[in-house]
């Protein structure tokens, strides 16, 4: 599981038919400090998350194949949860 | 999935048994600061591509064991192309309120 901002999303016409109907949303890998921490990944959203919220995606491809009723979608990352706090080394970020 | 820019296209002569008519891309996948510069990508991949995509188009591509996931038998594949991606909106800071 890894700690990212909302910073957008995607629209798509042609794609792996598993996508169709799932928001595809572009976050943003920070650190525990809100630094950039990575390339963002295009993630799937089923819980309904705003713009500029920090989340936790999960690289768990096995639910987001369950989540989208197919076997065979390429699907990795997703939502899993909204973040309300970050507390690391002590400090409150 | 990542964003990624297609540059170009490459051939095989030998593959390997499981790869039979396949599409495979050249391209560089976004890094932190590409959606705002249009720069600064990470380094190119091959990506192997059952949608069409072309030259200069923006798509969608999963990495790691879920890109062989599509396949009926068992491809040695590491990055698949996903999706055509159309539009794309990114802001890289919240705005201010007044």
């Amino acid at each position: 599981m890894r700690l990212a901002i909302i910073r957008g999303y995607v629209t798509s016409t042609v794609k792996h038919p598993s996508f169709n109907g799932a928001r595809l949303l572009i976050a943003q890998m920070v650190d525990q400090e809100d630094k950039i921490d990575g390339s963002p990944q295009v993630v799937i959203d089923p819980i309904g998350v705003g713009l500029h919220e920090k989340v936790i995606l999960c690289s768990d491809g096995s639910w987001a194949r369950t989540y989208l009723k197919d076997p065979k979608s390429p699907c990795r990352w997703w939502v899993m949860g909204i973040v309300d706090e970050v507390a690391a080394k002590g400090a409150v970020a | 999935m990542r964003l990624a820019t297609v540059i170009g296209r490459v051939t095989l002569s030998e593959r390997h048994p499981s790869l039979k008519g396949e599409r495979l891309l050249v391209a560089l996948p976004w890094g932190p600061k590409t959606a705002e510069t249009g720069k600064d990508h990470d380094y190119s991949i091959v990506v192997y591509d059952q949608l069409g995509a072309g030259v200069g188009q923006t798509i969608g591509v999963c990495e790691s064991t879920e890109a062989t996931r599509p396949f009926e038998k068992p491809t040695p594949v590491d990055a698949y192309c996903a999706a055509l991606i159309d539009t794309v909106f990114f802001q890289a800071e919240e705005p201010k309120r007044a």
